[in-house]
């Protein structure tokens, strides 16, 4: 590495009367790289306390990927340098700090060396004409791996010797655990607004397709509709045939489109989750099922049920669909369900029970996702989205839903959802 | 009202899917009432019809508007305005018969003075008996104010 040029008037001081010296900076140091607030707050405190020992006129702290061999600015104080990118990754190749990476060694860039490393990397003209005439790269590893540099810089010509090399080293090994934290706790966050975003978009298109693809389907079922109220019996028995393969498709993409658009509304369309009484939201589901509950012989009973934190329409659907199975998937002549729900800490479990046909446990995943049926059409009618609903629905209200059975056993549901009472008041 | 001195009911419809006119038709026929049912496919018609302008000057003053909301060149809702801020047209009674049932369609043209606003039922048994109970409703069963 460089060594010291003479213009300096410090003297040379070994590494552990360095590391005595800076001490309590290290200690300060540590104290605000693991302090709790935001991480750009982290790096300004951090450079205060780095550049009262080390002046810069720019300091920047670039996070290094050396497994996609990239890095990317991700902090910088002090004066501007024209083109110089935050937070944009970059190919390592070429750049000043390959070298650093490669070796993980410091490195000091100033007029003993400026020319060749320039010719090497042009990019440092851009420093240079911003005023900048020393850089001194220090590289923060842990477990042997270059995480980030820390790079001074200087507009005063051979502004680093050493003595300022040896003590930014000490600094690098102080903050490494953070940096790479910090990093993994980013790169974790934009995966998941990245996430988000997607699920979001998807959400989205379900959306607008379902509802866009409804209009015409609508001209498509009102015609056939049309055909088989006018024409029914007055063609071939074939042409019935036909008249009523056409008007039950078209019911069933209807019934298709409504689930698709339902699932899609649960993301995007949800109310506040507020204090809702699940009893009032179980009376609305079974006045929408009182026509199937009738026609099946049903028995729907229910134990006193709590407030619980949540958006009403969204539980009546949970509770509708759970229930509208319950009677559904049942072979009894008195189809039975009871729906009861007990506290579990700040959460309440309701369960869902019926004396249907049953679910094979090997199916138990099955059950949840979009278009999965378990039976034929002519055995049990259905879309296949009723349950990826309500899964949707539980989990958008932080829950959890599973079932319970056995073949031939009956099913029950649970779910979990946050308890409803005013803070302090009790329910 | 019209019917009492004999004449047709006078309905306008105002709608540019090709598709959904002919349903419309087809309701209004099964329905039995007399009327006559006229038909223009943009907001810019509607309004030169019941101001009797260029060829529609010898056509009669309709006694129930059905209007869609998503049309070409002047939308529903602007159809609305003109027609709810004219004297001379604002007690013609203006039934929204629309796809959408989305809440701010619905808050926004009874902002608009809209007398009725209806989602077109997706099931045609169902279309066949909403177009039949407007009829009824507005023709038979309200008093409107006389011409």
């Amino acid at each position: 590495m460089n060594e010291p040029d003479g213009t300096h008037e410090r003297p040379e001081l070994s590494l552990t009367q360095v590391e005595v010296e800076f001490a309590p900076l290290l200690a300060q140091i540590g104290r605000i790289m693991t302090s709790a607030s935001d991480i750009d707050e982290v790096y300004e405190r951090f450079t205060e306390a780095v550049t009262s020992v080390i002046p810069a006129d720019r300091l920047s702290i670039v996070v290094v990927d050396s497994e996609a061999w990239q890095h990317k600015s991700r902090y910088y104080a002090g004066i501007d340098v024209p083109l110089a990118t935050l937070d944009v990754w970059h190919p390592l190749d070429g750049q000043v700090l390959e070298t650093v990476v490669r070796s993980k060694q410091p490195q000091i860039v100033d007029e003993s060396n400026v020319a060749s490393i320039l010719a090497r990397s042009p990019r440092l003209k851009d420093g240079i004409a911003a005023g900048l005439r020393t850089w001194m790269d220090v590289p923060v590893i842990l477990e042997q791996t270059v995480v980030a540099v820390m790079r001074f810089m200087s507009s005063t010509p051979n502004a680093y010797d050493g003595r300022d090399q040896a003590v930014a080293e000490l600094i690098a090994a102080q903050i490494a655990g953070a940096v790479a934290n910090a990093q993994s706790i980013e790169s974790l966050l934009a995966t998941q607004v990245e996430l988000a975003r997607s699920n979001e978009e998807l959400e989205q298109f379900a959306y607008v397709a379902s509802h866009d693809l409804q209009e015409p389907l609508r001209m498509v079922a009102s015609y056939v509709g049309l055909l088989e109220r006018r024409y029914r019996g007055r063609l071939d028995s074939d042409a019935d045939d036909f008249i009523e393969f056409a008007v039950d498709g078209a019911r069933r993409m209807q019934a298709l489109l409504n689930g698709l658009l339902d699932l899609s509304r649960v993301g995007t369309r949800g109310g506040e989750l507020e204090p809702t009484e699940s009893e009032a939201a179980l009376r609305d589901a079974l006045i929408n099922l009182e026509q199937a509950i009738g026609e099946a012989g049903a028995e729907v009973s229910h134990e006193p049920l709590p407030a619980v934190l949540g958006d009403r329409v969204q539980l009546t659907q949970l509770f509708q669909n759970l229930i509208s199975n319950a009677v559904k998937f049942n072979a009894t002549d008195r189809p039975r369900v009871t729906v009861s729900a007990s506290r579990s800490g700040t959460m309440w479990e309701f369960a869902v029970a019926d004396n249907g046909i049953g679910i094979d446990p090997a199916h138990f995943d099955r059950i949840f996702q979009v278009f999965q049926r378990l039976h034929t059409r002519d055995t049990y009618e259905g879309t296949g989205i009723g349950l990826a609903v309500c899964r949707k629905i539980v989990e958008r209200h932080g829950g959890a839903i599973w079932p319970e059975s056995a073949k031939g056993q009956g099913t029950t549901f649970r779910f979990t959802l946050k308890a409803g009472e005013a803070a302090g008041t009790g329910s | 009202m019209a019917q009492e001195t004999g004449a047709p009911i006078e309905i306008l419809l105002v709608e540019d899917n090709p598709g959904d006119v002919r349903l419309t038709q087809e309701a209004v026929r099964e329905a039995k009432i007399r009327n006559t049912l006229n038909v223009v496919i943009d907001g810019e018609q509607a309004i030169a019809y019941v101001r009797r302008q260029g060829e529609y000057a010898d056509q009669p003053r309709p006694d129930l508007i059905l209007l869609d909301l998503n049309l070409p060149r002047k939308d529903g809702r602007e159809v609305l305005q003109d027609l709810k801020s004219d004297p001379d047209l604002h007690r013609i009674p203006v039934v929204v018969l629309t796809s959408s049932a989305a809440e701010q369609d619905i808050l926004r043209t009874y902002d608009l003075y809209a007398n009725a606003y209806v989602t077109k039922p997706v099931d045609l048994e169902q279309f066949m008996h909403a177009v039949a109970s407007i009829q009824d409703f507005w023709l038979n069963i309200v008093k409107l104010p006389p011409e």
